[in-house]
């Protein structure tokens, strides 16, 4: 814990300094930028739909048998069975 | 497009009788495909018991890291009108359910969903529409 009289330190790359830099407005610290906005931006769009095909398609088999794993769903996930 | 969590489940295990399906429907997507927020929860409770934490959580990176997926937060109204539409429906399904078939009639959305109940209340909801 830190006392009043005490200043945490934290570097940023010369990147996230122009980023924050950005977004931050008059009277604003750039801790209140970092809470204010990069939380919307935590999970940046990288991956596209050939991509995530790709991927899908690569997935080593599984050995399981095939199944309809939406009849399971509520088991799993809530310990019910469907009515 | 709003995916349900038996879509996404089926999209990401391929040991699921409707993956190939599913894979079909992703290839021919062209729009965003909005993936509620309690969906991705779903899915990730779902893999984290099925195949352990690691996938679980590879899985939501996927969903959130796809710029085919868009993740959707409801607000509080929306919130009341799903549960407004489970009071009134009196089926017994989870309320998940309910706030994806809700979304995708108010937003006027197709559903992505292998479960049979859930289209059938969809289905009721917009039969509903049309008489009134």
């Amino acid at each position: 814990m830190y006392s009043d009289n005490m200043v945490k330190m934290v570097s940023f790359s010369d990147e996230a300094y122009a980023v924050l830099t950005r977004y931050k407005k008059k009277n604003m610290s750039y801790s209140q930028v970092v809470i204010s906005e990069m939380g919307q931006k935590r999970y940046v769009k990288t991956e596209t739909k050939e991509d995530l095909l790709g991927f899908l398609k690569n997935l080593p088999k599984s050995h399981r048998k095939k199944r309809d794993l939406s009849k399971e769903i509520d088991n799993v996930i809530y310990g019910v069975k469907r009515a | 497009m709003i995916a349900d969590s038996s879509f996404l489940i089926s999209l990401f295990a391929d040991y699921d009788s409707n993956h190939e399906q599913a894979l079909k429907i992703i290839e021919g997507v062209e729009e965003k495909i909005i993936v509620p927020c309690e969906v991705v929860s779903e899915v990730f409770t779902f893999f984290s018991h099925k195949q352990g934490i690691d996938e679980a959580a590879a899985t939501v990176e996927r969903i959130l890291r796809g710029n085919i997926f868009s993740v959707y937060f409801m607000n509080e109204n929306e919130w009341l009108d799903a549960f407004e539409i489970s009071k009134l429906q009196k089926r017994k399904m989870s309320f998940v359910d309910y706030q994806v078939a809700y979304l995708a009639y108010e937003k006027k959305q197709k559903l992505l969903c292998f479960d049979k109940q859930l289209n059938s209340l969809l289905k009721n909801l917009e039969e509903r529409e049309k008489d009134e």
